[in-house]
């Protein structure tokens, strides 16, 4: 009998879980290193705090080690901050727990951290003197590619499993997948997560990013025949001095399909609709003898992608 | 009350809403009165009328900070006095491409090249002035060789299109193309004029900081954008590296020993030196746009506007609806020292948003954003400061 009552406590101990025991306490304390962010990138401050869900440990003294040097600092913590190493560099964090019955458990984590960077490339449109990158608006094509590296880019052999707001995106992981094109949900924000893994299906990197979603916005400009577009936004009042002007109206970060091939694109000037010349987003003005304020309009939009359109207002004060 | 009053009474509230209605439907508001016949729609053949480029001249009577040039300016390379010839500064045109030389002592100006390049946007020159590399948007590039000792003026259409050229301490163009989802950088000898791919960057947004030679560091980053992540790489022999040097809206600029960078933090606009040589990172305690900087060896120089930067004013300054009226900082980054050495848009008495900075000889300068014209900071612009 006392023979089987040992045998089911075996059978009922908690597995091991990595978790490397020394001495001679029987009684596994399934203790473990979590890390949080899971997978640091290099230099990056991380948490990691030690889990004994079973409470074996009650009562231990806790030191701790990095790379074989104990950190006096974090004596009896059950949670600490580092700085994980250089990209490529590998460090072993350890945890010995003394517990009062002289018996010691260790326990312990290698961190070895990677460069997982997202680049996302949204298909808007920018005018071509506008240095920065377009952001994303709903319904728009986004590019994302994934660049995986220590000190330099690895090769491409992994598995790329790339999830949009939980959604696994392309039907699964992609071998050597790592450039996605999705289109933008109409959600004010998403999630973007993707798990690089190697072949035998262990975790290399994993990253959680917000994409945040812009509306397309519209800002005038001076089109000059020497200079082509003044990169100075106009503001109203636009004062108007020439005998003529051609202003540009930009869509920033409209969908560059919708931008290329608008459903709707309409000028108004004091609420009567003006024909543009050839290229619809120019619109050439002419002083008349009149004088005084006049609000021009401008309007695209895609009649197949509702939230693919803006308008922009401009008042004039025609001197 | 007797009845007379009462239609007398009626018959002034009458009269006032009637004047009333008169006012509201003919009166005031005189300038929104036949507004559509205010312009003539005239399709896209009409000439612009220059006259009110130059409105806002120079206005500057300090001695050493001067604009060199009514034209608008491009790009531009500053060359030493020699034995024989004064300081200069070569620049070209907007618009047409025509390449100027100034003489920075009494503000001469001689045309080197009447080559037109219309609707000319950007430029580069070598260093030693020989040639200037013109873009129109992103398309061809006229390279000029210019005048010089037996050399004739001359030309060559390139059949590229470049997100970015520069060239080399020796005269190779280097230029970037997009091509598929990747940027290519290429080296063109314009001696031999053999092309040379030198490195292949991975994703099509990119800036590309180039070097001082062919085989020397590039860098390249994704485009800015506050709320985009962005990502530092050196690229070093065909090679790309990742750099502990990353944030939202990531800018930079460097050279082989210094970066300089800014990014938002937690919605905080934050600027940062990295010391490639130790891989330490320091704040420093102004903020700037890394484009309105310049990296010499002893330290940093920025035109920035302190007051009006903030974590999105890099896009609207992109966009032009943000102008900065600028002063010249200074620091060093291994120390916490930092000086404004000069209030350029007060001293200049008008808005001055210097950027495309140089300098030769110790002498700054740059390109007012605001107008595209030319000006020199005629003075030492680095300070000494204390070491801690």
């Amino acid at each position: 009998m006392r023979l089987f009552l040992f045998g089911l406590l075996l059978l009922l101990t908690p597995g091991f879980s990595g978790a490397q025991t020394s001495g001679e306490d029987f009684l596994n304390t399934n203790l473990s290193l979590e890390l949080s962010p899971s997978y640091p990138s290099p230099n990056q401050s991380f948490t990691i705090d030690l889990n004994d869900y079973a409470g074996g440990a009650f009562g231990a003294t806790i030191d701790w080690y990095y790379n074989d040097t104990k950190m006096d600092w974090a004596y009896n913590q059950r949670s600490i901050t580092l700085v994980s190493p250089d990209a490529g560099e590998s460090a072993v964090v350890k945890v010995l727990l003394s517990k009062p019955s002289g018996s010691s458990e260790t326990v312990s984590r290698i961190i070895t951290p990677i460069y997982l960077d997202i680049i996302f490339e949204p298909q808007t449109h920018v005018p071509a003197f506008y240095k920065g990158r377009a952001l994303a608006t709903p319904d728009s094509t986004v590019n994302a590619t994934a660049l995986l590296s220590t000190a330099v880019i690895l090769s491409n052999e992994y598995l790329y499993t790339w999830r949009l707001n939980n959604t696994v995106l392309q039907g699964g992981p992609l071998r050597g997948g790592n450039r996605v094109s999705f289109t933008m949900p109409q959600d004010s924000s998403s999630i973007l997560s993707l798990t690089v893994t190697k072949l035998d299906g262990s975790v290399v990197a994993k990253r959680t990013l917000a994409l945040p979603v812009a509306a397309p916005r519209l800002l005038f400009y001076e089109v000059s025949t020497l200079y082509g577009v003044v990169p100075r936004a106009l503001t109203s009042p636009f004062v108007f001095l020439s005998n003529s002007t051609t202003l540009r109206a930009e869509p920033y970060y409209l969908d560059s399909e919708v931008f290329n091939s608008p459903s709707v694109t309409a000028w108004n000037i004091a609420t009567i609709n003006a024909p543009s010349g050839n290229n619809p987003y120019d619109i050439t003005l002419e002083r008349t003898e009149q004088t005084g304020l006049v609000d021009v309009v401008f309007r695209v939009q895609s009649t197949q992608k509702l939230l693919q359109g803006t308008k922009g207002e401009l008042t004039i004060d025609v001197i | 009350m007797k009845k007379p009053w009462l239609l007398i009474l009626a018959a002034i509230i009458l009269i006032t809403l009637i004047g009333l209605w008169l006012y509201l439907f003919f009166g005031g508001d005189e300038a929104k009165e036949d507004l559509y016949n205010t312009f003539g729609l005239v399709g896209d053949e009409l000439q612009f009328d220059l006259g009110d480029v130059f409105d806002d001249q120079a206005t500057s009577t300090s001695p050493y900070l001067r604009q060199l040039s009514l034209r608008q300016t491009i790009g531009y390379v500053a060359l030493d006095a020699s034995s024989s010839t004064p300081r200069t500064v070569r620049f070209v045109e907007a618009g047409t491409g025509h390449v100027y030389s100034v003489n920075v002592e009494d503000g001469t100006e001689e045309r080197l090249s009447n080559i037109t390049v219309p609707s000319a946007e950007t430029a580069v020159l070598s260093r030693d002035g020989a040639y200037a590399a013109i873009s129109v948007g992103s398309e061809l590039v006229t390279v000029i060789t210019l005048p010089s000792g037996s050399t004739t003026l001359s030309s060559r259409v390139l059949n590229i299109n470049p997100i970015s050229t520069s060239f080399t301490s020796d005269d190779t163009l280097l230029y970037a193309v997009k091509e598929g989802r990747s940027v290519r950088g290429y080296s063109y000898n314009l001696k031999t004029t053999d092309t040379t791919n030198i490195f292949i960057v991975p994703f099509r947004e990119a800036v590309v900081l180039w070097g001082d030679t062919v085989a020397g560091t590039h860098y390249t980053y994704p485009k800015t954008a506050a709320d985009l992540e962005g990502y530092l790489y050196e690229i070093k022999s065909d090679t790309l590296a990742r750099l502990p040097v990353s944030g939202f809206g990531l800018s930079a600029i460097a050279n082989d020993t210094s970066i300089i960078y800014s990014i938002t933090e937690n919605g905080v606009y934050k600027s940062y030196t990295y010391n490639k040589a130790s891989s330490e990172t320091a704040p420093v305690n102004f903020l700037f746009i890394p484009e309105k900087c310049l990296v010499v060896d002893s330290g940093i120089s920025c035109a920035t506007d302190v007051a009006s930067i903030y974590s999105g004013s890099v896009e609207s300054w992109y966009r032009g609806e943000t102008i900065f009226s600028d002063a010249l900082w200074y620091t060093k980054p291994d120390t916490k020292f930092t000086t404004q050495i000069e209030p350029l848009s007060e001293t200049a008495g008008r808005s001055l948003d210097a950027t495309l900075l140089t300098t030769k000889s110790q002498v700054l300068y740059f390109v007012n954003h605001n107008d595209s014209s030319l000006w020199v900071y005629d003075r030492d612009f680095t300070v000494a400061l204390p070491d801690n």
